[in-house]
């Protein structure tokens, strides 16, 4: 049976599992095929679109349009919508997949997007969440730009989900306000649901969200959940779904789902982009278990933000929306806090998406997009031989409001804090105020990641960003980088990568983040091993998406799928496993230490 | 010499540390009683009015304010049950999904209702009385029949003021309340004046309720004694006493039962089992807050004698927290072993039973798996248990018999019920 | 006039009238964690907090380096081994330039409670001075 938590309102619960449909890839965005009653299913990773869960459905390859597409909806004509987030902008095509034009692009101009996430479609017209300007554009269904709402009238959040209704009206996943909003189409207003929480109605970062048949559809991302309202009273109509117990385990239980599409019986179909697959639900199905309400243990999720320093491991959990700090010196990883306070205040933690840490002057930074703030906490670590658990070690310092707050990474000199905003394809250098100045930086035109290269030599690069575009790593001559490019890795061959630090030999380990593998090049470009599989068993990664090269050249992978971190030797040899409560290694056996 | 030297400052260590540990264990205990008097509650002009007391009295056993005459206050918050009901869950007019809590000693709780919907005890006593699951009446059939009663009209009348004319059935109709079309039919000034009548039955019950405070128990005998000098340890059980041991040390039951009430008088979620696993989980104090915020009758409303006082300020200033969906109010612990069953819904119907869930949290259920819990397995051995147990049962004590029971200057005659 | 607000008034008018050298209730003070502020404060009722026991909190900014005006004080408390803080929402009512009276605190559970003062300067940078509370 699946969990169903509120069904006052419906004799037959819909949240009943009917099917699972498996490798699908990064299925971040799915939709109804109107024509048909199936869904299509968007590969953000690799740009393919699938006319129908069924491994004989017909694959549309509209890569070479897109980058990162995150969102997608089909006209009554069959004509394809996508929201091409990595572009900033939306593309057309016909049913069959010809590319037919597009609008909106990189830009801060009313018409103009960043990283829209969502688009929906009436006959007439075509709603767009512009998640990284926090607001929603109206465009007739040819492109012809018609209004925004603007977030700062509704106090939209980095929004990532919009639907529209059968009366007209938008339904906005607010997802870093935690709510649902109801607006007409003027952004007046008509219902506000939900605030941050776990309980049926509250949400944790709400992301896709669909309305069809008086019902309104939302998937519940960090609360691994899906959520049905009622469209004409937005009452919770019925809330189903739990996290995994088991890896990868799916028939009910629902991991970071990022999108859902309500079909005309009445049956919902999400897409979990972290399983690679889609789980359709309805009235017509099994009921598979009795509810499991929440394993101990699964609790170590770390975000996809981590940092190093000196003895210092640290990442974020964002479900607690709290920094954990691990001692590396240890025999496994010790947990020495986890600590931040959940809110939307000033000085409290919305959602992070960079962190740093310096050991030498116990400082820890992070970045926080929901907040749109920069934190600077002060920690009183234990002595390294008397370590201790201590949710009090770190003090907040200074929240410094920082207005463009995307996806990025943050980096520190011995006096300079530099923030890489990829969704504004800006570098700022931070100050201690708000007047902080942006720099020029040749960033390239998808800035993941950057690294300060460590000091081996004189033919060391100080400093390289990957662009998550082009697949390369520029490696520059100064840092901060001037336009002097020094040489180029490419990455070609990865899939998706997302991230990379530099070992202590100079070699540069790269995350591919689709591929579920860990690449490492020489700094002359020389592949010189991988590692990794798609799994969940040690050494294999699901997933990942950071790695940082600790003080004792061992190489940290933030293993997001499997909820851990995995430690390897730069060849790739496996250390140890480890999350906030316990740790696995073989050093001197397989043990499991506490 | 240097031996008998070393074994008198052991001893005398070992005494002293005794007697620091005694005289902890005697200043926890002096924190725990006795029960003061309630706070005061300005927005309430006649909390503290003996008439309006008696009036009150007369009220809380009166079935005359239930829709079919047949459910009183009392019905859910029997004196012979210490002022719980001994059921699971509350059964008015209807079953509904909470405990009947105590009311012994409600008038020192901040919060009313185990969610806390109601910042005054005045304002508490009105919710049944118009809630279809408890007494199912209406404001306007409340007030007829205080009006149709000449005791209750006359202690009313007396207290207040003259009653609206409410034997007029058109302008005050029959099932008259908000929401509902009989109520939107009335006149402004005619709800107004219903409503105002209304409200001064609930201050006349606070005044009644105020009166009803936890006797004096084994336990408070025993504190008592200490501040006496004489530290009688007879007056509680052996196993009491290491109950209590137990109580304010190792078990960490302190954490939320203390003071005098027992009871930090706030809202925690200790993520029990559900009474009925399909049924939707409990908002407690998620939604009770939302009703607090909408309520008619607040602390700092047109209804209050003190809409500007600290306590109508402070009830204003409740916070809702995520951590609050699915928490309910600290029971105070005064008379627990009168007030089975336990836990919000009425989870476990005995004592033991609800020792035995902090001993190990078997059944404790996470509502997401993130969710931290501060509660800890107490691993106790049954004789733990035991004392534990015994302690709790110390702190019975009733309050004064008069107050029991409905009273007994009456005309005799029975009130008329309510016409639905 | 209440009892809480007479005895804040005359806290108040005892501050105001001593011209700051001899302050009536418990004082106690540090500066922010980056050095820019130093926070006094004041406690009425003038003893130690007591668990689920009101008091209120008049409480001075002093910029240490600027002399600017800080744009506004928020205070809070927490308990970090719980993860959650107080049940009621503390609202600084500002009194002069640099000082604000915090009114009808309640630290409701015994345990340790981090009192935190965040002060918001001109440019909007939140600084934050915080004190240790151990409640038994």
């Amino acid at each position: 049976m699946i969990l169903v938590l509120v069904c006052a309102s419906q004799a037959d619960p819909i949240g009943l599992w009917v099917s699972t449909h498996e490798d699908l890839g990064g299925v971040h965005a799915i939709a109804a095929i109107p024509t048909t009653d199936e869904v299509a299913v968007l590969n953000a990773e690799s740009g393919t679109l699938r006319m129908g869960l069924s491994p004989e459905s017909e694959i549309l390859d509209l890569s070479r349009s897109l980058h990162q597409p995150l969102g997608l909806a089909i006209a009554a004509t069959g004509r394809i919508y996508v929201a091409d987030t990595g572009h900033h902008r939306v593309m057309y095509f016909t049913p069959e997949g010809a590319m037919i034009g597009g609008f909106g692009g990189a830009g801060d101009e009313p018409f103009q997007m960043q990283h829209p996430h969502a688009i929906d479609l009436s006959d007439a017209l075509a709603v767009v969440a512009d998640t990284g300007h926090n607001r929603i554009q109206l465009f007739q269904i040819g492109g012809q730009h018609i209004r925004n709402i603007e977030g700062d009238t509704i106090g939209l959040n980095r929004p990532e989900g919009v639907a529209l209704d059968a009366n007209g009206h938008i339904w906005i996943a607010d997802t870093q306000n935690h709510r649902v909003l109801c607006v007409d189409q003027h952004g007046d207003i008509i219902h506000a649901i939900g605030s941050w929480g776990t309980f049926p109605g509250q949400f944790m970062e709400p992301s896709g969200i669909d309305a069809k048949d008086g019902r309104v559809v939302v998937t519940d991302r960090l609360n691994h959940r899906v959520q049905i309202f009622d469209m004409e009273t937005a009452a919770l109509l019925e809330s189903w779904g739990m996290h995994a117990v088991y890896p990868r385990q799916g028939e009910g239980k629902v991991h970071y789902p990022a999108d859902a599409a309500l079909l005309s019986g009445g049956d919902v179909v999400i897409a979990e982009p972290f399983e690679e697959r889609a789980q359709r639900f309805g009235t017509g199905g099994a009921e598979i278990e009795p509810p499991s309400l929440g394993p101990r243990g699964v609790q170590s999720h770390f975000g996809p933000v981590a940092a190093t320093d000196g003895r210092f491991f640290c990442t974020w959990e964002p479900e607690l929306r709290a920094i954990h700090v691990f001692d590396l010196d240890r025999k496994t990883p010790l947990r020495l806090s986890t600590f931040g306070e959940p809110g939307e205040a000033a000085g409290q933690i919305g959602h992070l998406t960079a962190i740093d840490i310096d050991a030498a002057n116990n400082r820890i930074w992070a970045v926080d997009a929901g907040n749109h703030r920069i934190h600077e906490w002060t920690i009183s670590p234990p002595p390294p031989d008397k370590p201790r658990f201590d949710p009090g070690m770190a003090t907040l310092r200074r929240s410094v409001p920082l207005p463009i707050a995307g996806p990025g990474e943050l980096l520190h000199t011995n006096d300079k804090l530099i923030y890489l905003d990829q969704a504004g394809n800006t570098a700022w250098q931070i100050a201690g105020t708000s007047e902080h100045t942006e720099i020029e930086l040749p960033l390239g035109r998808d800035p993941r990641a950057a690294v300060l290269c460590e000091s081996t030599g004189n033919t060391q690069p100080p400093g390289a960003i990957l662009d998550g575009i082009d697949k390369t790593i520029h490696l520059y001559g100064s840092w901060p980088p001037a336009d002097n490019r020094a040489s180029t890795i490419s990455l070609a061959e990865l899939i998706d990568p997302v991230d990379f630090a530099q070992t202590h030999d100079g070699s540069f380990v790269v995350v591919d983040r689709s591929g579920h593998r860990i690449h490492r090049f020489g700094i002359d470009g020389t592949h010189l091993n991988a590692w990794g599989e798609r799994g969940s068993d040690h050494g294999q990664l699901w997933r990942p998406a950071a790695v940082v090269v600790d003080h004792h050249n061992r190489v940290i992978v933030l293993d997001h799928g499997n909820h851990r971190a995995q430690m390897f030797e730069p060849d790739g040899t496996w250390i140890m496993t480890f999350g906030a409560g316990r740790a696995w290694t073989r050093r001197p056996a397989l043990q499991e230490t506490d | 010499m240097c031996m008998i030297a070393a074994m008198t400052v052991c001893l005398t260590l070992a005494a002293s540390q005794t007697s620091d540990a005694a005289d902890r264990l005697h200043a926890m205990a002096k924190s725990l009683s006795p029960v003061p008097p309630p706070p005061t509650n300005p927005t309430n002009a006649f909390a503290l009015s003996p008439a309006a007391a008696l009036f009150g009295q007369r009220l809380f056993f009166d079935p005359g304010l239930s829709r079919a005459g047949d459910v009183s206050c009392s019905t859910c918050h029997d004196p012979t049950l210490a002022f719980a009901d001994g059921k699971q869950v509350a059964e008015g007019l209807n079953t509904g999904t909470i405990n009947s809590p105590t009311i012994l000693g409600a008038a020192h709780h901040r919060w009313l209702f185990l969610d806390g919907r109601a910042d005054t005890l005045w304002s508490q006593a009105l919710g049944p009385i118009e809630n279809d699951l408890e007494m199912g009446s209406s404001r306007t059939d409340a007030v007829r029949h205080i009006a149709g009663n000449e005791i209750l009209r006359a202690e009313y009348t007396a207290l207040f003021g003259p009653l609206p004319d409410v034997e007029n059935l058109d302008r005050f109709p029959v099932n008259a309340r908000p929401g509902r079309p009989q109520w939107e039919a009335m006149g402004t000034e005619d709800q107004h004046a219903i409503t105002s009548a209304f409200v001064n039955l609930g201050k006349a019950i606070e005044a009644y309720e105020r009166l009803l405070q936890p006797g004096h128990s084994d336990f408070d005998r025993w504190v008592a004694s200490i501040d006496a000098g004489t530290s009688s340890t007879e007056l509680m059980s052996p196993a009491a006493h290491r109950g209590f041991g137990l109580f304010a040390g190792d078990a960490g039951c302190r954490q939320c039962h203390f003071g005098p009430m027992f009871s930090d008088l706030e809202f925690h979620d200790l993520a029990l089992p559900p009474r009925d696993p399909a049924a939707a989980p409990l908002p407690g104090r998620g939604a009770g807050y939302e009703l607090l915020r909408k309520r008619e009758f607040a602390a700092d409303g047109i209804w209050s004698a003190a809409p500007g006082s600290t306590k109508a300020r402070r009830a204003a200033g409740a916070r809702i927290g995520p951590e609050h969906w699915g928490s309910f109010r600290t029971p105070s612990l005064r008379n627990v072993a009168k007030t089975g069953p336990y836990m919000h819904a009425g989870q476990f119907e005995t004592l033991s039973e609800v020792l035995a869930f902090y001993n190990t949290l078997d059944g404790q259920v996470r509502r997401h798996h993130h969710a931290e819990s501060v509660l800890q397995p107490l691993n106790f051995t049954p004789d733990q248990l035991a004392d534990l147990e015994a302690f709790l049962k110390a702190l019975s004590g009733d309050p004064p018999a008069i107050l029991l029971r409905k009273p007994r200057r009456s005309n005799g005659t029975e009130p008329p019920k309510s016409a639905e | 006039m209440r009892l809480s607000t007479l005895c804040m008034f005359t806290l108040i008018t005892l501050l105001l009238a001593s011209g700051c050298a001899q302050r009536p209730g418990i004082k106690d003070s540090t500066t922010t964690e980056d050095g820019r502020f130093r926070v006094t404060w004041w406690q009425t009722p003038p003893r130690p907090i007591e668990a689920n026991s009101y008091f209120e909190l008049f409480v001075e900014v002093e910029d240490l380096t600027d002399d600017e005006e800080p744009y506004d004080l928020r205070f809070d408390a927490t308990m970090p081994a719980h993860r959650h803080g107080m049940n009621m929402v503390a609202s600084p009512t500002r009194f002069t330039r640099d000082s604000w009276v915090v009114r009808d605190l309640l630290l409701h559970m015994p345990g340790e409670w981090v009192m935190t003062f965040d002060v918001t300067d001109q440019n909007g940078v939140l600084h934050r001075a915080s004190e240790t509370v151990i409640l038994d």
